[in-house]
């Protein structure tokens, strides 16, 4: 079977609600980390499927993935430095236990 | 012919992509997670070669399997001592709770992007590190250095959150 657009989109799909289950179930605040690092490639996944298939002169969604690529980059290094300021002051990674903001 | 290819290699690593980002987001142990993250990495760099985009794919590879992946394992070995790993996962309520937020979304998708009626047009292939590279000093300046900013910032307030004796008065 032929590999069209909408093959990508729905691996990009796919990828992108795996991602979120992550987000929303991991107990250690790496592996969220990790799940927002699949949902940032997810969505380049479709912007670099889109640059093949529609903007296929300008290359637009390639520009577009490096942008995020970088913007990933930096969050994943702030996230980290944020988990390590917290895992200090909290000696867990354990999210049940970041509950100061709970009333 | 080259299509053939083109299609056995998308189905070998989209199982494969899926196969590792399971694990990623459902394994038990943190390290085989950060593991499978690096196969999941580079899965999609080779999906990125199956479609014409060689640049962002050498990019890929190097910024995310051979930066974050390491940036996440020292993370991870700077915050586990023996007596507060997390091996158990979030209870089973959680996790079924979970599930329904993202298979609603994938329908959601699954069922708009098949509707969508997409401009397809044939693709090209070319280098396109020059046409990238001529998009960002002429389209995308602007946005080029203000993700320069970005890194600076992302650098100088990794620096001060993650170092020792940062308490001040």
């Amino acid at each position: 079977m032929i590999v069209g657009l909408h093959h990508y989109l729905l691996l990009g799909a796919l990828l992108f609600c795996l991602g979120i289950y992550g987000v929303i179930v991991s107990r250690h605040a790496i592996r969220v980390l990790m799940s927002i690092e699949l949902l940032l490639n997810a969505v380049n996944i479709n912007l670099i499927a889109f640059s093949n298939y529609v903007t296929t002169s300008t290359l637009r969604g390639q520009v577009f993935a490096v942008f995020i690529i970088t913007v990933a980059a930096a969050e994943a290094a702030v996230g980290l430095a944020i988990v390590l300021a917290l895992y200090r002051n909290f000696r867990t990674v354990d999210m049940d236990h970041y509950n100061l903001l709970k009333w | 012919m080259a299509q053939i290819i083109q299609s056995v290699v998308f189905y070998v690593l989209a199982a494969l992509l899926l196969v590792s980002a399971s694990v990623v987001v459902g394994s038990a142990n943190i390290v085989r997670s950060a593991f499978a993250l690096v196969l999941t990495f580079t899965c999609i760099g080779g999906l990125y070669f199956n479609l014409n985009a060689d640049f962002v794919a050498a990019v890929q590879i190097l910024i995310y399997v051979g930066a974050i992946t390491i940036i996440m394992l020292f993370g991870i070995m700077l915050t586990s001592r023996s007596e507060t790993i997390v091996e158990e996962k979030s209870g089973l309520f959680i996790r079924y709770l979970g599930v329904v937020p993202a298979v609603g979304l994938l329908i959601l998708l699954a069922v708009f992007l098949r509707r969508a009626a997409w401009d397809i047009k044939a693709a090209t292939v070319s280098d396109t590190a020059p046409v990238i590279g001529r998009a960002f000093f002429n389209e995308y300046l602007i946005p080029f250095e203000v993700a320069s900013v970005i890194l600076l910032m992302a650098m100088i307030g990794a620096i001060v959150l993650a170092r020792k004796g940062a308490k001040r008065t």
